[in-house]
């Protein structure tokens, strides 16, 4: 069911979480999934999929929570896999207004991969198997 | 505590937007009044001996009353437009404005539902219950029949209009109209006008400054003057009463009298 939770799961923390949502849904493709509101109507906690089996968790910290952008420094990434169509995502990302970070190229490791930051400055990796997309 | 989970399966999320669970809904108020979206709705009381019943709701054109003076636990459905029909037996349109029993329409299956869901202890799990029991009924795939599928379509957008739609469809105004109310409950025309008035709900933000003016012909209307009377007509007081009385959700308003 859509309600499976995989052993390891990113949490991000997002500043405007119902902004992060529709960023990330249109930016990358993810889907809401599940939503907490505390009863004041605050957004505390959201969950979208990623692909058939993906997820990430989402929560909003109170202040002084900083995103990365504040901060002034990323402090981790998050490295996500697809099976197609690794130029269009990309292109997508940009228009939504993704800085780049790396254009697509491939990698020695055997993936192709690119990486853009979000508008609360978190990192993301896009990669696809060389294997799959020659 | 309210959990909201979007439905991202087809093909129930060809008919469902998103299920919903209230814990302890608690508000300072003893009651709000609740406004019309123009979805078929369903909703269960988690407390054994709950006041609300278990029911389905036709699409409404009318706000009501929701009693909030001790703390609630729900769980519900919130169709999308026109999607509530595959799981009612007979035209949506003999829904409208109304609150269906639950076990009137599913018979045994109402009963199945409500043990099934309490069976499961947490938030998420009786959400999935009520996914499943849900998912199962839209195996069935019901077909929207493609006029109702390009009108749903069209009568979302501002400048649409029930006419043009109409004469796309290739059908007569009344075939059409039978058609659409068979599935989705309302009029064409009623839809029509239930959209502009969601869409000024969605677009007003909590704190900001509200010129009615450009919000009304934003959202389609022909000036200010309609605007008022259908938004007094849907939400049962004035725009600025709305803005004055609104809770943390924008369809939920604060009872003060």
């Amino acid at each position: 069911m859509s309600y499976s939770i995989p052993r390891v799961t990113p949490y991000l923390l997002y500043e405007d979480l119902e902004g992060a949502l529709s960023w990330l849904a249109n930016a990358f493709g993810f889907r809401e999934r599940l939503r907490h509101a505390a009863p004041d109507g605050r957004l505390m906690h959201a969950e979208m999929s990623v692909g058939e089996e993906g997820v990430i968790m989402m929560g909003c910290p109170a202040p002084p929570y900083r995103n990365p952008k504040h901060l002034g420094q990323h402090t981790q990434n998050v490295y996500v896999r697809v099976d197609e169509d690794l130029g269009k995502r990309f292109d997508r990302a940009v228009q939504a207004g993704a800085v780049v970070l790396e254009e697509p190229a491939d990698q020695p490791y055997g993936d192709r991969r690119f990486g853009v930051e979000d508008p609360e400055g978190h990192r993301w990796y896009f990669a696809q198997s060389i294997a799959d997309h020659r | 505590m309210t959990v909201i989970h979007k439905v991202n399966r087809r093909p129930l999320s060809d008919f469902v937007d998103f299920l919903w669970l209230s814990a302890g809904y608690v508000q300072p108020h003893a009651a709000e009044r609740v406004l019309p979206t123009g979805n078929m709705s369903l909703i269960l009381d988690l407390d054994e001996h709950g006041k609300v019943p278990d029911a389905l709701s036709g699409a409404r054109t009318r706000s009501f009353v929701l009693d909030t003076s001790t703390p609630l636990s729900l769980i519900g459905v919130v169709f999308k437009p026109g999607g509530g029909f595959p799981f009612v037996a007979g035209p949506a349109a003999e829904l409208q404005d109304l609150s269906i029993p639950l076990d009137a329409i599913w018979g045994r299956g109402a009963q199945v539902l409500r043990e099934r869901v309490l069976e499961a202890r947490t938030a998420r799990g009786r959400l999935q219950r009520l996914e499943q029991f849900l998912f199962q009924l839209a195996l069935r795939r019901p077909q929207r029949h493609p006029a109702v599928a390009y009108a749903l379509k069209t009568l979302r957008s501002p400048g649409s209009n029930v006419a043009d739609v109409t004469e796309r469809t290739g059908l007569s105004a009344r075939r059409f109209i039978e058609l659409f109310r068979r599935e989705v409950g309302l009029t064409p025309k009623m839809f029509s006008r239930l959209s502009r008035f969601r869409a000024v709900v969605s677009t007003l933000q909590p704190h900001a400054a509200v010129d009615w003016t450009t919000i009304a012909l934003d959202c389609g209307y022909y000036d200010q003057a309609h605007f008022i009377h259908d938004f007094r007509e849907f939400a049962g007081m004035s725009p600025s009463a709305y803005l004055r009385h609104r809770t943390a959700g924008p369809n939920h308003v604060r009872v003060t009298d």
